[in-house]
C-alpha cells in the first residue's frame, strides 16, 4: 500500500495546540474552566475524563466550533478564532458519528468536503480511499455503508487536506474488535511514520494506554493533570492512575 | 470565485438529491391538476360567470374569451400558493441549515478553515435558488396544463378582493399583454415569497431543529393571516406580511398606482434582510456541539 504526503513546511512552534486559560460557560454551568492546556507537535496526546468532562467542548473549542467565554486558543501558533483559515488548514478530524451525506456516494462526499477549502485533487481523492481500503465500494451509497466503513471514509476526509494534526474524538466508539484493531494500527502509523500529532478523546483507558505518550485529565472542566505518561515511570496501570486522579478531586459545585 | 462556484454547485447537489426537495414540484402538480379539473365542472364555470356578471358586466358575453389558459392559470397559481407554496417553501428552507447541524454534518463542515459567513451565504443562495425555481415552476405548469386543459390562451382577467374592505379590483388584458403581465406576476411572486424563505432560514439558523423552523415559519404565516382578516384590525392593514404578500395580485390591477406594488416590495426586501442580519450573526455566534 503506497501513500505520499507532500513535503511538509510547518510552524517552527513546538506546540501544536495550546490553550491558554481558557473558559468555556453554557447557560450558568462552567464546561472549561481556567484550563491551560499544550500538546507538544509529533506525539499522541490522549483527553481523559468522564462524561461532562468538557473533552468535546475542547476539542470544539480547538476546531472553532465553540467559542470561549475567555481565554486564547492556538493550533500552530495561529489564533482558531481570529485566523482560522490559517490555524485549520492542516487540521483532519472525526468524530464519534462520522456524519456524512447518506444520499450521495462516499466519493462526492469526499469531493464536497474537498471542495470546502481547495479545488479537488482526483489523484489524492484516489490516494487517500485505497489508503482507507475503501476503493471497492467509494462509488456507492454512504446510507449503504457499515459504521466502520463510515469510519474509515471519515478518516479519509480527515486525510484529505494533509494533515499535521489529526484530531479523533472517541474513534473507536461502536467498532467492532477487528475495528478498534485496525484503528489502533492506522493511528500508530499516522503518528509514526507519517510525524502527525493526534489528538486523542477516548473512555478506554487501554487503548489510550497502548497510544498514547502524553494525557490531560479532565473533570468537570477543570485539568487534574497533564502530561507524559509512561507506565515504566508511573509503576501503575492508567486505570489506577486515572481513578486516583479523579477520585482525590472533590466535586465542584455548579 | 471558481471554488465559490463549485461550493455553490454542492449545495445544489445536495438540494436536488433529497427527495423532500421534490415533494413540492410534485405537490403543486397536484394542486393544479385538482383545481383545473375542478374548474371544469360546470358549477365552478356558473361560480366564474357569475363574478363576471357581478364585477365586470361589459365583459360577461365574452366570458369564454377569459374562461381559458391564462386565467385560468392565474387562478391555479393563487390556489396552489395558497395551499402548499408557502408550506415548501418553510420546508425545504427550514431544513437547509437545521438539517446538517441535527445531522452531525455540520461539524465535520466546520472542522474545515472555511468561514462561516461564506458558508451561511452558500446555504442562503442555495434557498433563493429553491424558491425561484418553485416558484417558476409551478407559474409554467400552470399555464401549460391550463392551456392544455381549455384549449389555449384566451385573455387574461384579474378579479382581486381586498378584504375586510371589500375593495375590488377588476382588470382584463388581450392575449398578449396578458401573457406578459403573467409573466411579470410569476416574477414578482418570486421576489416577494424571499421573505418566507427568509424567516424560515433564519430559524433553520437559530438553534431549533428542522421541523420546529418549518413550524414557526407557517405559524407566523398562518396567524398574520388570520390576523388581518379581523375586522378590528382593518385599520393596521398595512402592517401585515399577507397584505404586502398579496402585491403580486395587486400589480395587475390598472386601478392602483405602481407605487402600491413597489412599497410592499420594499416592506418585504427590507425585512427579507432584517431576518437574513439575524441569521448570519447568529449563526457566525453559536456554539456547534454534539
Amino acid at each position: 500500500m503506497s501513500f505520499t504526503f507532500p513535503t511538509r513546511c510547518g510552524n517552527l512552534c513546538a506546540q501544536m495546540i495550546s490553550l491558554e486559560n481558557v473558559d468555556k460557560k453554557f447557560g450558568g454551568r462552567w464546561a472549561v474552566q481556567a484550563l491551560d492546556l499544550e500538546v507538544p507537535k509529533g506525539c499522541i496526546f490522549g483527553l481523559l475524563g468522564h462524561n461532562g468532562a468538557g473533552k468535546s467542548t475542547v476539542i470544539g473549542m480547538v476546531l472553532g466550533q465553540v467559542f470561549p467565554s475567555g481565554g486564547t486558543v492556538l493550533v500552530n501558533g495561529h489564533n482558531v478564532f481570529k485566523n482560522r483559515r490559517h490555524a485549520l488548514a492542516r487540521v483532519g478530524a472525526i468524530f464519534e458519528t462520522p456524519a456524512f451525506y447518506s444520499y450521495l456516494s462516499g466519493w462526492t462526499n469526499l469531493r464536497m468536503f474537498c471542495q470546502l477549502t481547495a479545488e479537488h485533487d482526483s489523484k489524492r481523492m484516489e490516494e487517500v480511499v485505497r489508503f482507507v481500503n475503501l476503493q471497492d465500494c467509494i462509488r456507492d451509497r454512504v446510507g449503504t455503508y457499515s459504521h466502520g466503513m463510515r469510519q474509515r471514509l471519515a478518516l479519509a476526509q480527515a486525510l484529505l487536506p494533509d494533515p499535521e494534526l489529526l484530531i479523533l474524538d472517541e474513534p473507536m466508539e461502536g467498532l467492532d474488535p477487528e475495528g478498534v484493531i485496525e484503528m489502533r494500527h492506522l493511528i500508530l502509523k499516522l503518528n509514526r511514520e507519517w510525524g502527525m500529532t493526534i489528538l486523542l478523546s477516548s473512555h478506554l483507558l487501554n487503548e489510550v494506554e497502548q497510544l498514547c505518550s502524553d494525557i490531560a485529565v479532565l473533570k468537570q472542566g477543570r485539568l487534574l493533570f497533564a502530561g507524559s505518561w509512561r507506565p515504566s515511570d508511573t509503576k501503575q496501570s492508567l486505570e489506577s492512575f486515572y481513578l486516583e486522579k479523579v477520585r482525590a478531586t472533590p466535586e465542584a459545585k455548579e | 470565485m471558481k471554488l465559490f462556484c463549485l461550493q455553490l454547485g454542492n449545495e445544489l447537489i445536495k438540494l436536488c438529491a433529497r427527495k423532500r426537495t421534490y415533494l413540492g414540484f410534485a405537490g403543486s402538480i397536484a394542486a393544479e391538476l385538482l383545481f383545473l379539473s375542478l374548474g371544469r365542472l360546470p358549477l365552478a364555470r356558473r361560480a366564474l360567470e357569475k363574478s363576471f356578471q357581478r364585477f365586470m358586466p361589459e365583459e360577461l358575453a365574452r366570458f369564454s374569451d377569459y374562461y381559458q389558459g391564462l386565467t385560468m392559470a392565474l387562478l391555479a397559481v393563487t390556489f396552489t400558493f395558497l395551499l402548499l407554496g408557502g408550506l415548501y417553501l418553510a420546508l425545504v428552507c427550514g431544513d437547509i441549515m437545521a438539517k446538517e447541524v441535527e445531522d452531525g454534518t455540520m461539524r465535520m463542515i466546520l472542522a474545515r478553515p472555511i468561514s462561516r459567513l461564506r458558508l451561511w451565504l452558500l446555504k442562503w443562495l442555495a434557498s433563493s435558488f429553491y424558491t425561484f425555481t418553485l416558484v417558476f415552476f409551478i407559474g409554467l405548469t400552470s399555464l401549460l396544463l391550463a392551456t392544455a386543459f381549455y384549449g389555449g390562451l384566451g385573455k387574461l382577467a384579474v378579479i382581486y378582493g381586498q378584504h375586510p374592505r371589500n375593495l375590488m379590483l377588476v382588470s382584463t388584458y388581450e392575449t398578449a399583454e396578458g401573457l406578459f403581465q403573467y409573466v411579470r406576476g410569476i416574477v414578482l411572486l418570486a421576489v416577494v415569497m424571499h421573505v418566507v424563505s427568509a424567516m424560515a432560514f433564519m430559524f433553520s439558523c437559530l438553534n431549533m431543529k428542522p421541523a420546529t423552523a418549518t413550524i414557526s415559519t407557517l405559524a407566523i404565516f398562518f396567524l398574520d393571516a388570520v390576523l388581518k382578516m379581523v375586522p378590528f384590525f382593518s385599520v393596521f392593514e398595512k402592517w401585515f406580511l399577507s397584505y404586502h404578500l398579496a402585491c403580486w395580485l395587486r400589480g395587475f390591477s390598472r386601478m392602483l398606482p405602481p407605487i402600491d406594488t413597489l412599497t410592499s416590495v420594499f416592506y418585504l426586501v427590507c425585512l427579507s434582510m432584517v431576518f437574513l442580519g439575524v441569521s448570519a450573526y447568529r449563526f457566525s455566534r453559536r456554539d456547534f456541539k454534539p
